[in-house]
């Protein structure tokens, strides 16, 4: 074995590494699909790979803990497909879609969720402040600049921007939960495949003295030891990107209360 | 073993490693102080409750989460879950002072109303620990059900509720005989037991049920349930926890966990009257010992919000530590 494959193999698996994690965090699903192929396609084998992992295939269910009922409550509106049984691989309880009323006190923004979008100032301070990469504090002082510009008409105007926010991040959020499930689903075939593996290696004898066997033998620890370790690699990223959600809602919360303050004056 | 392990450097770290983060102001003599304790911060946060301000952060042990005071309020006991024992905080020099056995994994506690008996709920082994506040040491422990928590003592002393998550039962256990008298079936998860001032009943919050289950603590019958409906949010979002009562027993207030609301229940009855909106993932409810503060402690927006009980209004939220859990005030 040369350095070469070993070099491109691992270049091949950081970047597979790298477009999930760029995908989950940006919200997209579509590029999993490319993990998927370069985790199906190690070309060198890993002679640095560490022995493969026992644990790897009962790791994809790990969040039951807290919150197992929660991935039961799919609802027609809803465009997660959560299905009765279903595995969620993160520790935090799935909340499928967000509660307006979980976040919201102020006027019925039924009518706003329909009419944000006419209102061009509206729209456009929803775009500034609704992205993750616009610090928090930053968008909520956007959102008093923009309330100071209105007074009686403040909280019909500052309740269409809440429908805005709720919409735009709701949407967001939900793209990446169907990321995550993705991401899940790709976690468990790639299980599959390594516990199929080893199963293939407990049938060919280690002290074989065939060649054939002995080949065949290596060819299988090696495709057992590269989808071990994108397997692992993949695990640790979960933490990282499971939490991407709840730094949405946290958001979403964190603005919906400035725009209440602004209409009520709770502080 | 890691459990262990980390239990140990805990425990090391708190005794030693003891950190103030800003300087402690001392308030006047008749300010309320609240202590919150943060389980991802492990840290308790002190509030003064005149200037509505975070005084000072102190670093205890891993993960605290339920705190209650001392019978005669000069110490704070902490349930610092993966240390695997209570820390003891003397409120007047804001310092760990000691630390006493709990048993695996203490998560909540309740003390009797003389002061000296801590009841703690073992989540990791199915256990309540009923612990020698004075001698220290551990009297005896009582099995319940799977993953005990809530723990409620009536006025009297004489019974002590636990309730067991997984079981989803509510146990009566009598405190004279530690021994448990009778299990009542309630919704999934409970998570909370409070029993009313006079004694005649408790109220036991079940998180996946999504309900209060009202039991006579006589007939150990359920008499009612509380439902809960709150227009825009899911069903499966509110999940009750915290429970707390006025002392005049007239009022009762319901965290709603993630459908971050307070909901506010007429005692007499059952009727919600309203439902505030407070932080997100309203978890553990304290009264100021006047009852005319309610303070609710906000998992997901690390705050906890300042409710006014005669107004039933939320007047202010005050930024903590990491994940806050429980709270007590003096």
């Amino acid at each position: 074995m040369t350095d070469k494959p070993t070099m491109q193999a691992t270049v091949t698996r950081k970047a597979a590494i790298a477009c999930i994690a760029a995908t989950l965090l940006l919200g997209g699903a579509g590029a999993v699909a490319l993990a998927q192929d370069s985790a199906s396609s190690p070309g060198a084998s890993s002679p640095g790979a560490s022995s493969p992992s026992a644990t790897a295939p009962g790791a994809t269910n790990s969040g039951a803990g807290e919150g197992s009922g929660a991935a039961e409550a799919g609802t027609t509106e809803s465009t997660d497909n959560a299905k009765p049984g279903d595995d969620w691989p993160c520790m935090q309880r799935l909340q499928p879609e967000l509660s307006i009323g979980a976040m919201w006190n102020g006027p019925d923004p039924a009518e706003a969720a329909d009419s944000w979008r006419k209102d061009a100032a509206v729209e456009a301070v929803v775009e500034q402040v609704a992205p993750r990469r616009v610090p928090q504090q930053e968008a909520i002082d956007a959102l008093h600049r923009f309330a100071a510009g209105y007074d009686k008409d403040r909280p019909a105007v500052m309740t269409k921007v809440f429908a805005g926010l709720f919409e735009t991040l709701n949407d967001e959020r939900d793209s990446i939960i169907r990321g995550i499930r993705h991401f899940n689903e790709r976690q468990q075939k790639l299980a599959d495949r390594i516990q199929a593996g080893m199963k293939t290696l407990d049938g060919l004898d280690p002290v074989s003295t065939d060649v054939k066997i002995a080949e065949q033998r290596q060819a299988v620890q090696d495709q057992v030891s590269w989808d071990s370790r994108i397997f692992d690699d993949r695990e640790k990223l979960l933490p990282l990107v499971c939490d991407q959600p709840v730094v949405l809602e946290r958001r979403l919360f964190a603005l919906s209360r400035a725009i209440q303050t602004e209409i009520n004056g709770q502080k | 073993m890691r459990r262990l392990l980390m239990g140990t450097l805990g425990w090391t770290s708190s005794l030693f490693s003891v950190a103030f983060l800003t300087s402690v102001a001392a308030g006047s003599a008749q300010a309320f102080t609240a202590y919150v304790s943060n389980e991802k911060g492990n840290s308790i946060s002190v509030i003064d409750l005149d200037k509505m301000e975070v005084t000072a952060t102190v670093q205890v042990g891993e993960r605290p989460r339920g705190i209650t005071l001392s019978h005669d309020k000069k110490q704070l006991f902490i349930c610092t879950s993966d240390a695997d024992h209570i820390e003891v905080l003397d409120l007047d020099t804001l310092k760990v002072v000691n630390t006493l056995p709990s048993g695996p994994d203490p998560e909540l506690f309740t003390l009797s109303p003389d002061g000296k008996t801590l009841y703690v709920a073992n989540e990791d082994n199915n256990m309540v620990t009923v612990l020698d506040v004075d001698q220290g040491s551990v009297a005896s422990e009582i099995p319940v059900g799977t993953e005990p928590e809530g723990m409620g003592v009536s006025p009297d002393g004489k019974w002590l509720v636990n309730t067991s998550e997984t079981t989803s039962m509510a146990h009566f256990i009598d405190t004279s005989t530690h021994e448990v008298i009778d299990s009542v079936l309630v919704d999934t998860r409970p998570r909370y037991a409070k029993f009313t001032p006079d004694g005649k009943f408790v109220w036991v919050s079940s998180e996946v049920g999504g309900t209060v289950s009202i039991i006579d603590a006589a007939t150990r019958k359920i008499m009612h349930k509380v439902t809960f409906e709150i227009p825009g949010v899911r069903k499966e979002t509110i999940q009750p926890v915290g429970v707390a009562i006025t002392d005049d027993g007239k009022t009762a207030f319901i965290a709603l966990g993630p459908a971050n609301r307070v909901a506010v229940v007429d005692v007499a009855s059952y009727k919600v009257e309203k439902y505030l909106l407070v932080g997100q993932r309203v978890w553990q409810l304290a009264f100021t010992p006047d009852n005319k503060l309610l303070l609710s402690t906000n998992g997901e927006s690390n705050d906890i919000s300042v409710i006014d009980v005669a107004d039933q209004k939320v007047t202010k939220s005050i930024t903590v530590g990491e994940l806050p859990w429980g709270v007590a005030i003096r």
